[in-house]
């Protein structure tokens, strides 16, 4: 990774994007559910995270689901079926010993592999 | 099987695969009853099926041990229908770990899975070997003749019978939560030439517990049970009759949809021992008139456990459920 300073315009844009990103990742989660607890009640936290699982963006959803998204990766990290992560996986998780925030918040995992990294 | 061929995972067999399966809303017996099925491809060609079932110590129903009171069926633990574990040789790794994270007793659990499935293997590598010997064709036509003369057995010692209404009442003492409010148990033994009819209407409504019968699984069964143990008994036969689906042919076994031997969906269902055998007791009794020396005497139509599950201060968890007294039949 490259430890170059960004000007700051650019940082700006990027750090609007990744803003943006999060909560189109909400509004897609929301609006395609159906049950009235993440329709209605939108129960529910998306976002990007780094292979370190630092959050990056986050929707601005409920306050409880924000910044728990990083102990459920932790939590996947542990338990991984068969150790490693290939393109096209998508993971469920919702183990409350293995990170999650109680048992009904599932989480879905799916890593972003760019350029085969 | 009639569950899973409803329910089975993507609709077909493949040589490799194994189903696991204990929904009693889809065949199973009741929940913790784990069925294994492995198909039987000889030559290419689905001929057949080794399968087993086996009451598994827990599956990570709301309690540990037997249960009662519960609300539905998804408090009794994880249901299966038509699920694969294997498919096409390949186990579902996701799967596995599910029913490791699921269960109480994960380490019993899976190895006793791994036993059935080693036993269900064997029954199909047997069958196979017998067609090697013998020939497809001729097992095939053997395995047809056999059910075909047990049927026949069957339906001579029916009509041994003069045709006619047989009834018997009793009662359970309540369904675990409603002290003492009595549940009554109605039985018809329908004799009509060659076959007979188990009646079970009249009997209690459905219960709100997890004290219902699933009915395929459970009451049919139970009443086959009764009605072969008296007629086609190995210890009195004085000729051999194959224990196969012809025993099962000649009985029709009627349960009102939403009574406790028929309950409807998603009712619990997972405590049916003594609903079962107090039908199987009343079958005996509606008998007695007219087989009076073929008649056993009423059991207790009970079983007592004790059921425990805890952490050891090491750590370590410890779970068990010792059947105390058992009378009757599974």
């Amino acid at each position: 990774m490259s430890a170059q300073e960004l000007d700051p315009i650019t940082l700006q844009v990027i750090s609007g994007a990744l803003d943006t990103i999060a909560e189109e990742m909400g509004h897609i989660l929301y609006r395609m559910s159906f049950s009235s607890i993440i329709r209605e009640s939108q129960d529910l936290g998306a976002g990007l995270f780094d292979t370190d699982f630092n959050t990056l963006c986050e929707s601005e959803s409920t306050p409880l689901h924000i910044g728990s998204l990083p102990g459920y990766l932790r939590g996947i990290d542990e338990t991984l079926q068969g150790g490693t992560w290939n393109e096209g996986d998508i993971v469920i998780h919702n183990h409350p010993y293995f990170g999650a925030s109680h048992s009904p918040d599932i989480g879905i995992v799916i890593p972003c592999f760019y350029e085969r990294h | 099987m009639r569950g899973i061929d409803e329910t089975l995972q993507g609709g077909t067999w493949n040589e490799g695969d194994i189903v696991i399966h204990n929904h009693p809303y889809f065949g199973a017996s009741h929940s913790p009853d784990i069925g294994i099925v492995i198909p039987c491809f000889y030559r290419g060609e689905l001929v057949g099926f080794g399968a087993n079932t086996a009451h598994h110590l827990d599956i990570g129903a709301a309690t540990p041990g037997l249960i009662i009171d519960i609300p539905d069926v998804f408090a009794e633990g994880m249901l299966f229908a038509g699920t694969k574990l294997y498919e096409k040789g390949v186990r579902n790794e996701g799967l596995w770990g599910f029913l490791g994270r699921n269960s109480r007793a994960a380490k019993q659990l899976q190895s006793d899975i791994e036993a059935q499935i080693a036993s269900a293997r064997l029954g199909v590598r047997r069958f196979e070997e017998l067609m090697d010997r013998y020939g497809r064709d001729t097992i095939l036509a053997a395995t047809r003749q056999l059910m075909d003369y047990t049927e026949r057995v069957m339906r001579q010692r029916i009509s041994e019978i003069p045709d006619g209404e047989y009834r018997a009442e009793g009662f359970l003492d309540d369904d675990g939560k409603n002290r003492d409010v009595r549940l009554p148990i109605k039985v018809c033994v329908r004799i009509m030439g060659d076959s007979i009819q188990v009646d079970l209407t009249g009997s209690s409504d459905q219960v709100e517990t997890g004290f219902n019968v699933p009915f395929e699984g459970s009451t049919k069964v139970g009443c086959y049970c009764a009605i072969r143990s008296l007629l086609l008994d190995a210890e009195t036969s004085e000729i051999t009759v194959p224990s196969n689906e012809g025993s099962f042919r000649p009985i029709e076994v009627i349960a009102p949809k939403g009574s406790i031997y028929n309950p409807k969906y998603p009712a619990a269902a997972e405590a049916r021992f003594t609903q079962v055998n107090r039908a199987i007791d009343l079958i005996y009794k509606a008998l007695a008139p007219v087989l009076p020396n073929d008649i056993i005497a009423g059991s207790s139509a009970s079983l007592s456990f004790a059921a425990y599950s805890g952490i050891r201060p090491s750590g370590r968890r410890t779970q068990g459920f010792d059947p105390l007294g058992i009378t009757g039949c599974f």
